[in-house]
């Protein structure tokens, strides 16, 4: 899922690639012209990682690093998860000479919140196994072509995506989403699932996903329902203060 | 004294948003260094920054590395190379990095 929000970067003029990489300098999604194949963009994140470890030495609190080359930029943008396991990834841009420094700004602030909010749902995938087994290109007119990679696959929660936005058609058997009946219980379910993260961490989309279906059935999750969804939650939820810390952050929605 | 060294020391130091200035050879080495920072400590992370980014740069096809920016919310730091010695600057992170990267450019003869 994180691939369409790259996309809004390779729109910006100028912008030859894009991709999002995590502490271990695994590629974790990309979108870029097909000169920057994955061998390639996955040697210059060692090498970005390389980079990461020795700015963290002059500035721990770092959020973006230009560099300027003869023909052309190359950006990092520092991101970081919420939750009771923060995480650190990394957004790369590649940029020829012809870029567009306004525009692009805006589309790195937007990008960079959109995809916090897609690593924060997403669940933890072990050390290493970040990559995922399948990779899009994007070519330079906007196609696409498949490059499988030798890389151990992700989770299939992680890659099915469990986006709730909008009312899904895939709600039935086998279908990783669930229904909605509007915009309001979709940022509901979202503001739900950002309170359990704090207590449970990013295991919480699951949880809130199977809570819909036993709450809601085949039917779409409404803001109506949201009473009976935090009760369930609440009772999956173990250690009590941890029940006593969503508890209290559902109480707010 | 190096002429990068010199333009430290008279011109950069002295612009108003700058809080610190280093500058090393292209091996890290210490050459010049105001402000209140380790000078040979950070010169050396500068030249290993410098030496990770243009791999990336090198692989990527972009071409000769001119200047790096790293900002962050208290302060930002701008590291150039100019005539094989590295220059880093600390600028105040509430000022505008934009219109410095000119004035540097500027001050750097660019």
């Amino acid at each position: 899922m994180l691939e369409p929000i790259l996309q809004g970067l390779r729109d910006v003029e100028g912008v030859q690639g894009a991709m999002v990489m995590d502490h271990t300098a695994a590629v974790i999604a990309h979108r870029a012209h097909t000169i920057y194949d994955l061998a390639v963009l996955q040697q210059v994140a060692r090498s970005i990682a390389n980079t990461v470890d020795s700015v963290q030495l002059m500035q721990d609190d770092w959020d973006m690093l230009t560099a300027q080359f003869g023909e052309g930029r190359l950006l990092l943008r520092s991101l970081r998860t919420a939750g009771a396991k923060p995480r650190r990834y990394i957004l790369a841009v590649i940029a020829d000479a012809t870029l567009n420094v306004a525009f692009l700004g805006v589309a790195l602030r937007v990008t960079s919140a959109k995809l916090v909010a897609e690593l924060e749902a997403a669940p933890v995938a072990a050390p290493g196994a970040a990559a995922p087994a399948t990779a899009t290109v994007a070519g330079a007119s906007g196609g696409t072509g498949q490059q499988t990679l030798s890389d151990p696959p992700r989770p299939e929660l992680a890659k099915t995506g469990l986006s709730w936005s909008g009312v899904s058609s895939g709600s039935g058997a086998g279908s990783s989403d669930v229904s909605v009946s509007d915009s309001s219980s979709s940022s509901f379910l979202t503001a739900c699932t950002k309170a359990l993260a704090a207590s449970i961490g990013p295991m919480a989309k699951v949880f809130v996903k199977e809570a819909v279906r036993k709450v809601c059935g085949e039917r779409p999750f409404s803001r109506a329902d949201g009473p009976a969804l935090i009760a369930h939650l609440a009772n999956t939820i173990d250690d009590l203060d941890d029940r006593a810390m969503f508890q209290r952050a559902a109480r707010a929605l | 004294m190096s002429k990068l060294s010199l333009v430290a020391k008279t011109e950069i130091a002295k612009l108003p948003e700058v809080t610190a200035v280093v500058v090393t050879d292209d091996a890290g080495a210490l050459l010049e260094a105001s402000g209140d920072i380790d000078g040979e400590a950070l010169g050396a992370v500068h030249v290993a920054t410098i030496q990770a980014i243009t791999r990336c740069g090198n692989a990527l096809g972009l071409g000769q590395l001119e200047r790096i920016t790293v900002a962050g919310p208290k302060r930002a730091c701008v590291i150039a190379i100019h005539e094989q010695e590295v220059l880093g600057v600390y600028v105040d992170g509430n000022k505008p990095i934009g219109a410095f990267e000119k004035k540097l450019e500027a001050a750097l003869g660019r």
